[in-house]
């Protein structure tokens, strides 16, 4: 899950008023406005996160040590550099559980929400190649699949593609190969969340519409100015709708073919997220391959589209269950780590899981809460539970950094007690959690009312998202 | 890789596991000596905290009477001076004062409280404050008043003060606490000096007499918080390590209690 929406990260869009402020005459108090500019939206607080599917988990078995530590390793901000590591940024952050994040919009690097110049200034001033050049954030569901990497596929190898990233998208430190491989391991076991309306081959199965029909068929009729194009030639139905080949589609230059499977989860669509649905994607076909499509053509495809992109329970509630079960495939990593004496992957895990343990603490709202008023009790035990964890956990850290294996060990085993104590206390707290859902809308409502009264109207941006 | 800052005793293994439980501590033995040398120095902390609460009363109502008078700059420089003595007293306000604290240091909440009056005051611009500033005055007023018929406990400060440090080590990376105002690194030096006094005041005494170790790294461990939180801006500031040692800083408290006959602190709320 990972994800990491504190209170105050949605208010920083609205906080740009304040950051104005910054050489105006009204300058003497300025508002700090983060770390990241402001006007950013990281689309952090939605209640229904990207389900997770793990191929190793669907068949049956488990997420390996190796997918695990990847896992941590993505959620780490500690994997990335600069400026991003200094906000808590992760590859997570734009990943949402290894997905896409629509919302994310960063002025200065984004020309719409969903899209991002990963050769900006901000991230790394020496990755700077001077143009506003933003590319939509991937999916990587499939991606073990979806070979080559990139949108103009430039990168083979997961692990270059990877290793470019992080190194000089993001200024992070040069990576470990044990880290390298663990994430590529962790991305290579994030699967499509299965889509019951696709039988072999990629064939519509089940109850088919008419108009459904009608798009398939003409999926996989030629075009007729060129019988040597249709549009299944390149997305290809019987092997994941792509076919590992760039094309010029007139949308300004060579771009690998991507993927339709839980492409509805997946908008905006094209490399730059110029289109925001099917339709004028198809549009977009249908103008420069001069298919000649009547208006029903266009819906027909486009409900073919829906089908073939839809998925089952695309998006989960987050829960308690979710949070606790990730923080223990956390500590999993750990099992191995503390006995290899592994002090470095041991860092890494043990600060991720502070911070996911710190951000469910915070799902529990303090006393002072102003809109969670019932079960101040079972909000100070949870709460309570979750921070000795946090304070178990960082003595572990003391003891792996001192030498001190046996105690870490040790350590270990006592925080696995304090966690599966703490998992009644969660959910003796859950009516009066942001889990639920009628509480969580309302706090985050009451921030966005709070940081919207800190607008100065005449210093106001507009803000490309607000759900209000 | 960047490392916490981590400083570990070799004690600290040994009662690590008293500190383990999800659920509230049982009582440790009560050595009475002690503990009556502990409450006595818990109740005579008092005049320290009714001094920084009449700090920021006085400068709430100086901002009350600046935005009465449509003077921004000038409630703007009040309110920085009411946030100081508040903060300075936060090792007790949540603790035995929750109703209060709920609606004096409001979050989130645009109507009351001293972070709605600043996203008037830094944010929109404007003095468009009064009724909150008056419900201010009315609650920091009441505030004063019970604190002075409290009787301030060793256990009360040991919980307030160890809530606060953790705190201390929360996400600063969105503006930390008052982010329209930029007052953030301000108030955590404010909460380091009234996390500072607690422990000089009332632990410290019995610590470095009955626990000299434990009292030495409790020292150094607070005097690296500090140290972290002296830098310019809050953008400066190494959150990761500020947050390994505010843990540490915990833990090494929770051991003075322990050692000193106190429950582990209550860190809930």
């Amino acid at each position: 899950m990972a994800t990491k929406y504190h209170p105050l990260r949605i208010a920083l869009a609205v906080l740009a008023a304040t950051a104005a402020l910054a050489g105006s005459a009204r300058a003497e108090f300025t508002g700090t406005a983060g770390l990241l500019p402001a006007g950013t939206e990281l689309g952090e607080e939605a209640f229904d996160q990207p389900r997770e599917v793990f191929r190793s988990e669907s068949s049956g078995g488990r997420k390996s040590y190796l997918v695990n530590m990847g896992d941590v390793a993505f959620s780490s901000p500690l994997t990335l550099g600069g400026p991003a590591r200094a906000a808590g940024i992760s590859c997570n952050t734009c990943h949402v559980n290894g997905t896409t994040n629509p919302r994310l919009y960063i002025p200065g690097l984004s020309t719409q929400p969903g899209n991002f110049d990963t050769t900006g200034h901000l991230f790394n001033p020496k990755a700077d190649n001077g143009v506003l050049d933003p590319l939509t954030i991937p999916s990587l569901r499939g991606a073990h699949l979806l070979a080559p990497y990139g949108h103009d596929g430039r990168t083979l190898s997961l692990t270059d593609f990877v290793h470019n990233v992080i190194v000089n998208e993001f200024a992070g430190p040069e990576p470990s190969q044990e880290v390298l491989d663990a994430i590529v391991a962790y991305i290579e076991d994030i699967d499509f969340v299965p889509n019951r309306r696709l039988g072999v081959g990629g064939k519509l199965a089940g109850r088919v519409s008419d108009a459904e029909k009608r798009g398939e068929a003409l999926f996989y009729q030629p075009f007729p100015h060129d019988p040597g194009l249709s549009c299944a030639a390149c997305h290809v139905p019987t092997g994941a709708f792509v076919d590992h080949r760039q094309h010029d589609v007139g949308s300004g230059g060579l771009f690998k073919t991507p993927t339709l499977l839980n492409a509805n989860f997946n908008a905006p669509y094209f490399h730059d997220g110029r289109y925001t649905n099917y339709a004028q994607v198809v549009s977009h076909f249908d103008r420069m391959f001069y298919l000649g499509l009547s208006a029903q053509d266009r819906q027909d495809l486009v409900a073919y589209l829906q089908a073939i992109g839809d998925a089952e329970q695309a998006l989960v509630p987050d829960t308690i269950q979710t949070r606790v079960k990730e923080i223990s495939d956390f500590m999993g990593v750990l099992d191995t780590a503390v006995p290899e004496h592994n002090v470095t992957i041991a860092a890494m895990t043990l600060d991720t899981l502070d911070r996911e343990l710190r951000d469910l603490t915070e799902q529990f709202p303090e006393r002072k809460n102003a809109i969670v008023s019932g079960g101040v009790e079972q909000r100070g035990l949870a709460r309570s539970a979750l921070k000795y964890l946090v304070l178990s956990l960082h003595q572990i850290d003391g003891a792996m950094h001192n030498g001190h294996f046996d105690d870490a060990a040790a350590g270990l085993a006592r925080s696995r007690e304090m966690l599966a104590a703490a998992v009644p206390v969660l959910e003796a707290s859950a009516p009066w959690s942001l889990f639920n859902r009628q509480l969580h809308d309302a706090h985050f409502a009451a921030v966005r009312r709070l940081y919207r009264s800190a607008v100065d109207p005449a210093l106001a941006p507009r803000r490309p998202y607000d759900p209000d | 890789m960047t490392h916490r800052l981590l400083i570990v005793c070799t004690w600290t293994y040994a009662i690590a596991a008293a500190l383990s439980l999800a659920t509230p501590a049982r009582a440790a033995p009560v050595r009475t000596a002690d503990s009556a040398a502990l409450q006595a120095a818990a109740a005579g902390f008092k005049p320290y905290v009714l001094e920084r609460i009449a700090e920021s009363l006085g400068s709430v109502k100086k901002m009350r009477d600046r935005i009465a008078a449509h003077d921004l700059k000038g409630a703007q420089q009040f309110w920085l001076a009411a946030r100081g003595g508040w903060e300075g007293s936060e090792v007790i306000t949540n603790e035995y004062f929750p109703d209060l604290d709920r609606k004096i240091d409001a979050w989130p909440d645009a109507e009351k409280g001293f972070h709605a009056i600043e996203a008037r005051l830094f944010g929109a611009h404007d003095v468009q404050a009064l009724a909150a500033a008056d419900e201010l005055v009315a609650n920091l007023t009441e505030f004063e008043h019970q604190l002075r018929s409290t009787t301030l406990t060793a256990q009360g400060l040991l919980n307030g003060t160890a809530k606060l440090i953790y705190e201390i080590g929360e996400n600063k990376a969105e503006g930390g606490e008052s982010p329209f105002s930029g007052n953030s690194l301000a108030e955590i030096r404010d909460n380091l000096a009234s996390v500072t006094a607690a422990y000089e005041r009332v632990f410290a005494p019995t610590a470095k007499k009955k626990h000299p170790e434990l009292a030495k790294t409790f020292s150094i461990d607070l005097e690296a918080m500090r140290s972290l939180a002296a830098v310019p801006t809050l953008q400066a500031l190494d959150q990761v390590r500020l947050r390994g040692a505010s843990e540490s800083l915990v833990n090494d408290l929770a051991m003075v209690g322990l050692e000193s006959g106190l429950e582990k602190p209550g860190l809930g709320n």
